[in-house]
């Protein structure tokens, strides 16, 4: 991402605009955050909405019974409407709320769930930053949910809210372990802590004979891949792990307090966080991009890539000291008609296709769950986390660690040889 | 193999003693859970004793050579291997104590207790033999964890929660403070080996900053040692704590904080591998560190003794004694050459023993009667003669007086200092240490005072109920045992002049590397 | 001009962290409430992060987040959550308490200032790593060996004694 904001910045804006290639770096870098940030909250929002309806029919379906059909073609606008209702609602806070906190907190929440995207890959090279520790850093920024969380169970004053935010932000703390250590069964045999390299390595025959789930790449995987979903479900308080916000008990658990704009971060966030766990899912162990037919539109090894199309396409008519150059950017917009800046592009986006619908399956799984399914006890929750989750998955490092070195000759004779 | 993994192995022969520790440390978890009872507690006890002897026996088989190992995080010298001993003989005296008198912990489970005194023990142990300020801060933060329960062990009694949160809190502001110096030093030098810490010393660069650097380093290890300004927290857990552990923290615990402390001074003066004891005197006396020294000397026996006087429980009063005791050996740290080093190490000897022996006695005050009051000594004299000769011998060792092994100890740190003060070349004038001295002195007739108040209590003073005492077998035995060996040695003190020739051999020898690094 | 920007921008970034940093910081010293002051310090931890990211240190920083918000910081919270709500206000026993502590503070502030003024530090040229987490492993593996492994006793120990202190009472 970054290379290609500098190709763009130098090899494009420049020759299309000379003053705009002056800028420093770091100016466009941050300009091409601020413009990549936008697409993520839109597609956070458009999650949301996508599940809010998604979940409520199959809700329905499952309880056969309608669920939302009124407005639109069998109700499709029904997230809008309730959008629209969310924004125009009074903006209301408990007297004896703090207010500092209370309202920070959703902002917090929100923020937490917005920033595991940063290293979340999209497709194979739709990915905001590549960053070396990936796994590590979308672990990470789950603990500032946490916080945001249990500053909304305190701030309104309310012992609903407190309950339920203890309760989730304990359950939250607990499953990050087991989530963690499934995830470092899978870095263990990828030998990377990259997400984009360990679902390089998983395309295998067809697409799909090298996924990590599988138990001829590791037993220990498919193990890990269920202990992570169930793990997922608990960090991301869904049934049957949704006692955070038992409404039979907690009425609506950290939230309760909340509505208009405000509830609406909370629930973005929820839904965010859905995905991301389900894309981490799927992108650790479901093959991620990889997907049937997705090689025949494979770039073949000298095939130009969209860098190589724009720069030559800007090189039409060197920059003469204008202050724009229309040349070249009809230049560079000519490339939309060329099929060598389509192929690529397809290749790109039947990836994001068959990342986003395995997600979209699994977080398909989470509602079925949800509605199937009764709600355990807090001490049960716990228990299975710590008496159950735990062990496994320490079994399931232990395990692909093991599978690593003895089956990899030169790991095992790094492994002697290491050091000096 | 390759070199790595071969030096690894070697490297791990050389800690076997530790690495023993661990195996035991596992096995007494896994032996409590397999039996899951209380039946556990005597299985336990066994379990933790056995490796510990393991850890000893592997421990005298070494030969006392200057071992920088694991890429320099260890330096295993004879004075590590000096002090690794000690730690170990007094956790098996610990451990043997806690069981000899389970009436303490009747409402406990135990293998958690030999788990963590074990680990304390491991910590104690690296400790020692730290290189690198890593495994410094790490092992001593193992002991440091391990003693924050083991002191709040008796979770339903108040006092012994009160005692855990009063040294987790001290503890842990002594900790910060002390990452904080040594952040100090790495920025000064680069590097987080300690001798190399003190480079800029050795170049004769004085700076403020490596003083600040220095004394907040010192801020962690007073704290382990109680000396003063860091005492506060010594009487309140000593009198909290089970009184087991109150003697291991006044035993062990506090001489792996002077194990450090020695081994900080030393690497001062550390030119090649090696240590260069006139060098690191030079330099340290050079900053000013034996003024502070002197100060923390005389201030923590005197605050220790007087202190000690109003006391009315013996446990408390044994945690100001062990303030003051620690001064005493502080005064060494002002002379800081080869006799003083030697005087320092001798009086850990006598000082295991006789400590060892006044707790023991406290615990089995504990045990039978519930309490440590004074009040509650009253007439122990007639309930069990032994028990109070026992207790006098011991009082009389503490305070340094013949016939017990308290006086050659106490006499030699003395004879450091006079001889400092009639020695030519010294860096300070003869009054430098003529004071400190005649300041023991002071304090030592103080500290005759309150030791010999619980002998008027168990003996003198007027009683209206016997107390209870049955001393078991073991008790006549661990007892009797400390006795003669203090008494024993207050005639004949050879061979533990030998055993700290030992401890002192490797100091001026040039290191010799394990494993080719 | 390019330069100027690159030192710019990293300067503008160090500034902004170290306001939030120390802001928070007096802000946990001073707020009145203790819930406040925790969660000024969230502030505070996620600033030390920021540096780590500035410097270059991606792991470090992250590892920051795990350990310091992730889990002390909500131990810290649960603690403060968790105890009586008199004790949310916090209350300084007298004035003269006050302004000892406060002379204290400042001529300890004063010391380290000077220490820091004055020390004489090493400097060394900047690099910015390539594959820290990479470099971490081998070190962690290789020179820190002893350290890393003796480390898991340590928490270990801290284990033992934390499942020893929260277990229910026997009788």
């Amino acid at each position: 991402m970054q290379e290609f904001v500098h190709f763009l910045q130098h090899d494009v804006l420049a020759r299309i605009s000379p003053p705009l290639g002056a800028l420093p770096d770091q100016i466009v870098l941050l300009g091409a955050i601020l413009v990549g940030a936008a697409p993520i909250v839109a597609f956070m929002a458009v999650i949301a909405m996508a599940w809010t309806y998604g979940e409520r029919r199959i809700a329905g379906f499952i309880q056969a019974r309608y669920g939302p059909n009124r407005v639109g073609p069998e109700g499709v606008l029904q997230p809008l409407a309730d959008g629209i209702k969310l924004l125009a609602k009074e903006d209301i806070a408990p007297a004896g709320a703090d207010r500092p906190l209370y309202e920070l907190a959703p902002l917090l929440v929100f923020v937490g769930a917005l920033l595991p995207f940063v290293a979340l890959p999209f497709s194979e090279k739709w990915v905001i930053s590549s960053m070396a520790a990936g796994v590590f850093y979308v672990l990470a920024f789950e603990a500032i949910e946490v916080i945001g969380i249990i500053m909304a169970g305190w701030a309104p004053n309310s012992k609903w809210s407190l309950y339920g935010g203890m309760r989730l932000a304990a359950q939250m703390v607990a499953y990050e372990i087991p989530m963690g250590l499934c995830l470092l069964t899978v870095v263990a045999l990828a030998g990377t802590l990259n997400l984009g390299q360990i679902c390089q390595m998983q395309g295998g025959a067809f697409g799909v004979g090298n996924w990590m789930v599988w138990p001829w790449v590791s037993p220990f995987a498919t193990l890990a891949f269920f202990m992570f979903f169930v793990g997922g479900l608990a960090a991301t308080k869904r049934a049957p792990f949704d006692l955070p916000e038992a409404e039979s008990e907690l009425v609506a658990g950290f939230h309760t307090e909340y509505s208009g704009i405000r509830f609406a971060f909370f629930f973005m966030a929820e839904y965010a966080a859905m995905y991301v766990v389900c894309a981490v899912a799927t992108v650790c162990f479901l093959g991620g991009w990889h997907g049937p037919f997705r090689e025949w539109l494979a770039p073949a090894a000298g095939a130009p890539t969209i860098s190589d199309l724009l720069g030559k396409a800007v090189q039409v008519k060197t920059a003469d000291g204008a202050w724009f150059v229309w040349a070249n950017l009809w230049g560079a917009l000519s490339v939309l008609g060329k099929w060598a800046f389509w192929k690529p592009m397809l290749y790109e986006l039947l990836g994001a296709f068959y990342l986003i619908a395995k997600s979209f399956f699994l977080l398909f799984v989470m509602v079925w769950m949800r509605w199937t399914l009764p709600r355990i006890r807090i001490d049960q929750v716990i228990y299975m986390c710590l008496k159950v989750l735990l062990p496994f998955s320490l079994l399931c490092v232990l395990g692909a660690a093991a599978q690593t070195v003895f089956t990899d000759w030169n790991l095992l004779h790094w492994l002697l040889s290491a050091g000096k | 193999m390759s070199a790595f993994t071969a030096q690894t192995l070697a490297n791990c022969r050389a800690i076997a003693p530790e690495l023993a520790l661990i195996a035991a440390l596992m096995a007494v978890l896994l032996v409590d859970l397999a039996l899951l009872s209380r039946r556990s507690t005597g299985a336990s006890v066994w379990v933790a004793v056995a490796g510990l002897g393991t850890a000893f026996a592997l421990l005298t088989r070494f030969q006392p050579t200057d071992a920088v190992i694991f890429s320099g995080a260890i330096r295993l010298d004879s004075l590590a291997l000096f002090f690794q001993k000690i730690f170990i003989l007094g956790a098996m005296a610990v451990c043997l104590f806690t069981a000899a008198n389970a009436e303490i912990f009747a409402e406990y489970r135990m293998g958690e207790y030999y788990a963590l005194v074990l680990s304390a023990t491991l910590g104690a142990m690296f400790l020692a033999a730290a290189n690198d300020y890593i495994i410094l801060v790490l092992s001593l933060e193992t002991l440091s964890l391990s003693s924050y329960v083991l002191a709040g062990y008796l979770r339903v009694d108040r006092r012994s929660s009160e005692a855990s949160m009063k040294y987790i809190l001290y503890g842990a502001v002594a900790s910060g403070v002390m990452l904080f110096g040594i952040s100090y030093l790495y920025g000064m030098t680069g590097t987080l080996r300690i001798a190399e810490t003190f480079a800029p010393l050795r170049q004769g660069t004085q700076s403020f900053t490596f003083f600040v650097a220095f004394a907040l380093l010192l801020c962690g290890i007073g704290f382990k040692i109680s000396s003063v300004p860091f005492h506060n927290w010594t009487p309140d857990v000593y009198e909290g704590s089970p009184t087991p552990i109150s003697a291991f923290l006044a035993v062990v615990s506090k001489s792996a904080g002077f194990a450090i402390l020695l081994r900080l001074v030393l690497q001062a003066g550390m030119a090649a591998p090696g240590f260069d004891v006139a060098a690191a005197a030079r330099h340290l006396t050079a900053s000013g560190l034996d003024i502070v020294f002197w100060i923390l000397a005389a201030a923590t026996m005197t605050v220790g003794n007087l202190v000690a006087i109003r006391q009315t429980d013996i446990k408390r009063l044994l945690g100001y004694s062990s303030i003051a005791h620690a001064g005493y050996l502080l005064m060494a740290f002002t002379v800081m050459n080869s006799a003083a080093w030697d005087a320092v190490l001798f009086y850990f000897v006598v000082y295991y023993l006789m400590t060892l022996g006044a707790f023991y006695v406290a615990i089995t005050l504990e045990a039978q009667t519930g309490t440590t009051e004074m009040s509650a000594c009253r007439g122990m004299w007639v309930a069990s003669p032994y028990l109070v000769t026992a207790m006098v011998v011991f009082l009389i060792s503490l305070t340094g007086l013949p016939p017990t092994a308290g006086f050659p100890a106490k006499l030699k740190l003395f004879k450091v200092l006079i001889d400092a003060a009639l020695g030519t070349g010294m860096p300070r004038g003869p009054w430098f240490y003529l004071s400190l001295a005649l300041i023991g002195v002071g304090n030592s007739v103080v500290s005759l005072y309150y030791y010999f108040k619980i002998v008027r209590a168990m003996t003198l003073e007027r009683f209206e109920t016997l107390p209870s005492i049955r001393l078991s077998v073991f008790d006549l035995a661990a007892m009797g045992a400390l006795l003669v060996a203090v008494i024993f040695l207050g005639i004949y003190f050879q061979p533990v002049e030998e055993f700290v020739q030992t401890a002192l051999s490797s100091l001026g020898g040039a290191a010799r590397v394990v494993g080719g690094l | 001009m390019s330069d100027f920007f690159q030192h710019f921008g990293q300067t503008v970034a160090f500034i902004a962290i170290t306001a939030v940093v120390i802001g928070s910081a007096l802000a946990a010293t001073f707020a009145k409430s203790i819930v406040h002051a925790s969660f000024a310090l969230f502030f505070t931890l996620l600033g030390m992060a920021g540096y780590y990211f500035l410097l270059g240190a991606d792991f470090l920083g992250i590892t920051q987040v795990i350990i310091y918000v992730g889990g002390i910081l909500v131990l810290l919270l649960f603690g403060v959550l968790l105890t009586s709500r008199s004790l949310d206000q916090l209350q300084i026993r007298s004035r003269a308490s006050y302004i000892a502590a406060s002379a204290v503070g400042l001529a300890v502030l004063a010391m380290l200032w000077k220490a820091i003024i004055r020390g004489p530090w090493q400097h060394v040229t900047p690099v910015v790593p390539q594959q820290t987490t990479q470099s971490l492993g081998r070190l962690l593996l290789t020179d820190y060996l002893l350290a890393f492994e003796f480390s898991s006793v340590t928490l270990l120990a801290a284990l033992i004694g934390a499942a020893y202190i929260v277990r229910r009472r026997e009788k």
